[in-house]
C-alpha cells in the first residue's frame, strides 16, 4: 500500500468519525466570578481515559485550526476534550482579539479562568486531565501549573511553546518591557502600545497586564518545566521559525520531554499534520499508561 | 406665346424654385416636428428621470438606514462592544481611538458611543452623541454647521440564552457621505444633493426627503441619442437641400435645357433664322422621352413644312385660280380688279397714260345658247388666243367677265390705242369659228378710254368710260371700235348706256315706262294678212329709248326672257282696261329663249280670252336666230302655241343667221323677210336675184311670205311681183303709239293714209 493510499483511508476515516464527533460536540459556558461567561468546546469521550485540556494560542479561540486539529484527533480516539476560549475580558468571547483591541487581561486572569475550568472538568467526572496548550497557550498552562498545581492533571505537553514576547520583538524587546515598567512606576494607568507574540507595535494594554506575560522570559520558562511535578514533554516543529533557533537545544539540556516533528511549522499544519497528531496522541497514551489509570 | 385662360403658365424655373423651396419647407416642417418630438421626449424622460430620481432617493435613504442598522447591528455583536459594557476603563480609547481604526466601522461613521443598560453612555460627557438613549432611535440631525448626521441607535442584546438587553449602540453618520458612499446614484446627481434644514435641528427618517433637493443626470444615451438625432437632423438637411439643389440642376441640365433648344430652335425655324436652327438642335438629350419629344418636334416640323410647302402650292394655285381665268388661261376679273388699284397707286405718283380697252363678243350669248357651252368655252379661248397674239410687251389682257375683255395698256397714247384696237379687232375679225359649226358672222365690240398722265383724276372712271364706249359700238350701224368722248355721256354726267339700263330694269321690275308703238303689216295680195306688229318703247324722263338701244341692254344683261315677260303683261293689262283696240291681228316679237320657258304659254293663255272675244290672233314673231334655238332645244313648244291658235313668224329673215338650211323644219307660218334682204330685192344683180329665188322658194315651201323695210314704191313694186303674202315698212306707216282704228290694212288703200313712198 502506497504512502498515499494510506492518507486517503486514513482521511476517508476521519470524515467519518467526525460525522459522529460533531454530534457529541457541545459548547459549554462557565459563568466566571467575576461575571463573564467563558466559552469551551467540550467533547465527551470514553470514560475511562483521561479529559484533556487543549488551550489556544494568544488572542486565539478554540475554532484556531491547530486547535481544531488537535481537539478532532483526540475525540476521535476517544478522549474527551476540553477546549476552552480565555475570556480576555469579554463576555462569551467566540473570536480572536484584535492586537489593537483594548487588552485589559493578563495572565493571572487567564490562570484564573483554567482553574475554573479544571474545577468544572472535575465536577464533570474527569479526574485525570492531560494539558495540552499550543504556543501561547502552552506558556499559559505553564504559569497556571507554576500557580497553581493540582493533581488531577497527569501530563502537560507544550506544543510549539516558545518565548512569549513572540518570534519577531526580540530586538526591542527590553525597551519595551524598559518601557512599561516606567508606566507602572509612574503609575500610567494608560494603554501603552507594545509588542508581543505576533502583535507588533499594536497591542493596546495597561502596562502592568502586558508585563504579567513578559514576566515569563525564556530562563523562567525553562525552569517552571524542570520544575513541573508531571510528566512534560514538548512538541516542537522542526521548521518552526517562531521559536529561538537555541530554543529546542535549551528544553533538551534542561530535561524536558521534547519530540520533534520533521517537517512541522509553528502550527503544525501542512504534511507535518498527521505526524504530529499521532505523536501527541502517542505521547497521551504514554503518559495515561505510565500512571495505569 | 400661346396663352390659356385661368392660371397663366409659369416658367419651368419656377417649377423647380418651387420644388426645391417646398424641399426646404418641408424639410423644414420635419425638423421642427423631429425637434419637437425630442423635446417632448426629453421633457418624458425628464419626468422618467424625475421619478426614478425620487425612487432612487427613497431607495439610497432607505440604503443608508440598512447600513446605519447593519453597522450597529455588527457593532453590537462586536467583542469589543461587549468588552465595555463589562469594563469600561478604557472607554474612552475605545470611543476615541479604537472604533475608528476597526475595520469593523467605515469612514462615513463619525461617532459611536455605547449607552448602558439604563441609557446612559458609557462616559458621560458633551459631545456629538446625546449623554442618553433618546426615545427615537433615528433621526436625522444638523450640528452647529448645518452638516446634516443621521443617528441610529441599537440594542445590544446580552449573549445569554435570555438575549435580555444590556445597552445600547449609537452611531452617528455623515449623511451626506454615507448616501454618497453607499449608493451608485443612476439618476440623481450625488454632487448635487442638499438637505437644506436649520443648524441643531432634528428631523425624524421620513420627512429627510421634504428636505432634500438634487438635480438628476442626465442620461448620456438620451443627451447622445438627442445630440445624434440633432446632427442627423442637420446632416439631413444639408444632404436633403444638396440633392434637391442637385435634382434641379439635373432637372434643368437634362430637362429645362433640351427644352430651351427646343423653343429657341422652334422660335429660329419660325423667324427663318437657318443659323440658329442648325445650331440650337444640337447637342445630346439624355432624356429618352425629350428625345422622343425633338424627335417629334423635327418629325412635325418637317412635316409642317411639307404641308406649309403644299399649302404655299395650293395658295399659289389657288391665287393662281383666283386671279386667272381657267378656261382662257388669262388673268380674270379679281386680277384686273387688283391690277387697277396697283395701278391706281402707281398712277398717283407717276403721270403716264393709260388706256383701258373693254372687249365684247355681240351676241355671245345667244352663240352660247345655240351652240352650247363646249362651244362657248372654244369661242372664248380663241378670243383669247386672238386678243394675246394682238398684245404687246407690257399689254395686260384680262377676262372680266363671260365674253368680255379687258387690256390695260400703259404709256399709251389715244393713237396708238386706236391702231391697237384696231389690231385686235382685226384679229377677231379673222379668227375662224367654222371648225366650231358656228356660221354665223361673229361680231366683236370694242370700247376704250384713255387717261393721259396729265389729268390722274381721270382714272377712276377710265373704267367706266371704256364701258361707256364699248356699249356704244355695240349699238347698230355704229363702229365697232369706239374711242369715249364726252358726246356719250348725257349733260348729267352718265353714261347714256347707263339710262337704258336704268329704264330696262324698271320695265322689267315694274312695267314701267313700256310704250307699244304699232307699225302696219299690209296684205300685198288678195287675202293677205293684214295686222299691226308691236313694237316696244320705253319711256323715260329723258325721252323714248328706241328698240336699238333697249335690246342691246337686255342682251346685254341676259334680261330677254324677263323683257318679254313684262311686256305680255304689259299687253295684257292694256286689254284689260280696254286702252287696246284689237279691230286687226297683232304680232308681237319674242325672243326664242322666252319661248323655252312654260311660264310664256301661261301668260298667252291669259291673253287668249281678249284675242277670241275680237277672234283675232296673236302672231308671234321670233328672231331667226332666237327661232334656231327654239327649234335645237324646244321645238316642241313653238307647236304648242301653234296648237293654241297662236301664228308663229320668223322675224328678220335672210339676216346674219341664214337659216336656211334648215327652213323646211322651221314650226312657222309666217316667216318676214329681213329689212336688207328686201331692199336688196330690187338692186337687181347676184344679190336681187338671190333674193327672188329664195322668195319663191319659202312660197313653194309653204310658208306665208312677208316683205319688211318696204320703204320705196320700187321696193314695194318687187315684192308685190314676188306674191309677198304681206308688206311692212315705212312706205306704209311708221310705228305709232296709238293703232288707228279706221285704217285699211291693205297696199290697194295705202294712198290713204297718205304715206306715199315718197
Amino acid at each position: 500500500m502506497t504512502e498515499r493510499r494510506r492518507l486517503l483511508r486514513g482521511l476517508l476515516l476521519c470524515l467519518l468519525l467526525c460525522g459522529n464527533v460533531a454530534s457529541l460536540a457541545e459548547q459549554r459556558t462557565l459563568t466566571l466570578p467575576n461575571g463573564l461567561v467563558a466559552v469551551a468546546d467540550y467533547r465527551i469521550g470514553e470514560s475511562n481515559m483521561p479529559a484533556v485540556l487543549v488551550l489556544h494560542g494568544f488572542l486565539q479561540t478554540h475554532y484556531f485550526s491547530t486547535i481544531r486539529l488537535i481537539t478532532d484527533y483526540l475525540h476521535v480516539h476517544g478522549y474527551t476534550v476540553l477546549a476552552p476560549n480565555l475570556t480576555l475580558g469579554v463576555n462569551r468571547r467566540t473570536a480572536p482579539l484584535a492586537c489593537d483591541a483594548i487588552h485589559h487581561h493578563n495572565i493571572e486572569q487567564g490562570n484564573a479562568e483554567l482553574k475554573h475550568w479544571l474545577e468544572w472538568l472535575r465536577a464533570q467526572g474527569h479526574r485525570h486531565v492531560v494539558l495540552a496548550g499550543h504556543s501561547s497557550g502552552s506558556s499559559q498552562l505553564l504559569s497556571f501549573l507554576s500557580h497553581h498545581p493540582s493533581p488531577n492533571v497527569i501530563a502537560f505537553f507544550p506544543l510549539g511553546i516558545g518565548p512569549v514576547k513572540g518570534a519577531h520583538n526580540y530586538r526591542n524587546f527590553t525597551l519595551q518591557v524598559d518601557r512599561a515598567r516606567q508606566m507602572i512606576a509612574a503609575s500610567d494607568q494608560q494603554l501603552g502600545r507594545f509588542s508581543i507574540g505576533f502583535c507588533r507595535n499594536n497591542y493596546r494594554a495597561p502596562a502592568k497586564d502586558f508585563l504579567s506575560y513578559l514576566d515569563w522570559s525564556e530562563d523562567r520558562m525553562l525552569q517552571a518545566l524542570r520544575s513541573l511535578p508531571l510528566p512534560v514533554t514538548a512538541v516542537l516543529g522542526m521548521d518552526d521559525n517562531w521559536l529561538p533557533p537555541d530554543w529546542a537545544q535549551r528544553l533538551h539540556q534542561q530535561g524536558t520531554g521534547l519530540r520533534m516533528i520533521e517537517g512541522a511549522n509553528h502550527y503544525f499544519s501542512g504534511d507535518a499534520e498527521t505526524a504530529f497528531q499521532q505523536t501527541l496522541l502517542e505521547l497521551i497514551k504514554q503518559s495515561h499508561r505510565q500512571g495505569k489509570l | 406665346m400661346m396663352q390659356r385662360k385661368g392660371v397663366p403658365s409659369l416658367p419651368f424655373l419656377a417649377y423647380i424654385s418651387g420644388f426645391v423651396l417646398l424641399a426646404i419647407i418641408l424639410y423644414s416642417l420635419t425638423a421642427w416636428w423631429m425637434q419637437s418630438q425630442m423635446q417632448r421626449v426629453s421633457q418624458l424622460a425628464e419626468q422618467s428621470r424625475q421619478v426614478s430620481a425620487s425612487e432612487e432617493m427613497k431607495k439610497a435613504i432607505k440604503q443608508v438606514m440598512l447600513v446605519s442598522e447593519r453597522l450597529a447591528v455588527q457593532l453590537s455583536l462586536w467583542d469589543e462592544t461587549h468588552q465595555q459594557l463589562f469594563d469600561s476603563t478604557y472607554y474612552e480609547y475605545w470611543r476615541e481611538t479604537r472604533i475608528r481604526e476597526t475595520s469593523h466601522v467605515p469612514a462615513f461613521v463619525s461617532r459611536a458611543e455605547i449607552y448602558d443598560r439604563e441609557g446612559r453612555n458609557l462616559y458621560p460627557h458633551p459631545g456629538e452623541m446625546p449623554q442618553n438613549l433618546p426615545q427615537t432611535l433615528s433621526y436625522l440631525r444638523t450640528d452647529g454647521t448645518g452638516k446634516p448626521y443621521l443617528y441610529y441607535f441599537h440594542p445590544i442584546s446580552s449573549r445569554n440564552a435570555s438575549e435580555e438587553i444590556i445597552g445600547h449602540i449609537g452611531v452617528r453618520l455623515d449623511f451626506m457621505v454615507t448616501l454618497r458612499d453607499m449608493n451608485r446614484m443612476l439618476h440623481v446627481d450625488s454632487e448635487s444633493i442638499q438637505l437644506e434644514l436649520e443648524k441643531n435641528l432634528s428631523i425624524s427618517i421620513p420627512e429627510i426627503t421634504r428636505y432634500m433637493h438634487y438635480q438628476t443626470l442626465d442620461f448620456a444615451d438620451t443627451s447622445q441619442l438627442e445630440a445624434l438625432m440633432r446632427s442627423s437632423s442637420y446632416r439631413f438637411g444639408l444632404v436633403g437641400v444638396m440633392l434637391a439643389l442637385f435634382a434641379a440642376f439635373m432637372i434643368i441640365w437634362l430637362m429645362n435645357k433640351p427644352l430651351k433648344r427646343m423653343t429657341h430652335y422652334i422660335d429660329a425655324r419660325r423667324s427663318g433664322d437657318t443659323v440658329h436652327q442648325q445650331i440650337r438642335l444640337k447637342g445630346r438629350i439624355w432624356v429618352r422621352e425629350l428625345e422622343i419629344l425633338a424627335d417629334s418636334l423635327l418629325r412635325y416640323q418637317r412635316e409642317l413644312e411639307d404641308t406649309n410647302s403644299h399649302l404655299d402650292q395650293s395658295n399659289k394655285e389657288l391665287w393662281r385660280l383666283a386671279h386667272y381665268d381657267s378656261l382662257t388661261g388669262i388673268p380674270n376679273r379679281r386680277a384686273y380688279e387688283e391690277h387697277w388699284r396697283e395701278l391706281q397707286t402707281v398712277l398717283a405718283h407717276q403721270r403716264i397714260n393709260l388706256t383701258v380697252m373693254l372687249i365684247d363678243c355681240d351676241h355671245f350669248k345667244a352663240i352660247n345658247d345655240n351652240y352650247g357651252h363646249d362651244v362657248g368655252d372654244e369661242v372664248i379661248r380663241k378670243i383669247a388666243d386672238a386678243l394675246n397674239r394682238a398684245l404687246r410687251d407690257g399689254d395686260r389682257l384680262f377676262r372680266i367677265g363671260g365674253d368680255e375683255f379687258a387690256v390695260h395698256l400703259l404709256n399709251t397714247d389715244q393713237e396708238q390705242a386706236g391702231k391697237l384696237a384696231r389690231r385686235f379687232h382685226e384679229n377677231l375679225r379673222q379668227v375662224d369659228f367654222g371648225p366650231l359649226g358656228i356660221r354665223e358672222q361673229v361680231s366683236f365690240s370694242i370700247g376704250m378710254a384713255c387717261a393721259s398722265g396729265q389729268h390722274p383724276d381721270e382714272l377712276a372712271s377710265l373704267h367706266k368710260q371704256a364701258d361707256t364706249a364699248m356699249y356704244q359700238a355695240k349699238r347698230p350701224g355704229s363702229s365697232k371700235v369706239v374711242v369715249f368722248h364726252d358726246a356719250l355721256v348725257s349733260s348729267d354726267g352718265f353714261p347714256y348706256h347707263s339710262r337704258f339700263v336704268q329704264a330696262v330694269y324698271r320695265a322689267v321690275e315694274n312695267g314701267d315706262g313700256i310704250r307699244l308703238h304699232f307699225q302696219p303689216v299690209l296684205a300685198a295680195q288678195q287675202g293677205g294678212r293684214c295686222y299691226y306688229e308691236i313694237l316696244c318703247r320705253l319711256q323715260d324722263e329723258h325721252g323714248l329709248i328706241m328698240p336699238n338701244d333697249i335690246f342691246t341692254v337686255v342682251d346685254r344683261e341676259g334680261l330677254a326672257v324677263e323683257f318679254d315677260y313684262a311686256l305680255l303683261d304689259h299687253l295684257q293689262r292694256l286689254l284689260e282696261r280696254n286702252e287696246l283696240s284689237l279691230e286687226h291681228d297683232l304680232a308681237i316679237n319674242l325672243d326664242g329663249r322666252t319661248l323655252l320657258h312654260d311660264e310664256v304659254v301661261s301668260r298667252l293663255t291669259r291673253l287668249e280670252p281678249y284675242l277670241r272675244r275680237q277672234d283675232k290672233t296673236l302672231i308671234l314673231e321670233i328672231g331667226e336666230e332666237a327661232m334656231v334655238a327654239a327649234m335645237r332645244q324646244g321645238g316642241i313648244q313653238l307647236q304648242t302655241l301653234r296648237d293654241m291658235g297662236y301664228v308663229i313668224a320668223l322675224d328678220n329673215f335672210g339676216g346674219d343667221a341664214s337659216p336656211l338650211h334648215y327652213m323646211t323644219e322651221m314650226p312657222v307660218d309666217i316667216i318676214k323677210l329681213d329689212k336688207r334682204l328686201v331692199q336688196q330685192l330690187d338692186q337687181g344683180g347676184v344679190a336681187g336675184m338671190l333674193g327672188e329665188h329664195l322668195t319663191r322658194m319659202i312660197q313653194h315651201a309653204g310658208y306665208y311670205l312677208v316683205a319688211a323695210g318696204v320703204e320705196s314704191e320700187k321696193q314695194l313694186q318687187q315684192v308685190l311681183n314676188l306674191q309677198f303674202g304681206s308688206v311692212q315698212g315705212y312706205l306704209f306707216g311708221v310705228p305709232e303709239a296709238e293703232i288707228d282704228t279706221v285704217q285699211s290694212l291693205s297696199v290697194a288703200n295705202y294712198d290713204r293714209f297718205g304715206n306715199s313712198p315718197d
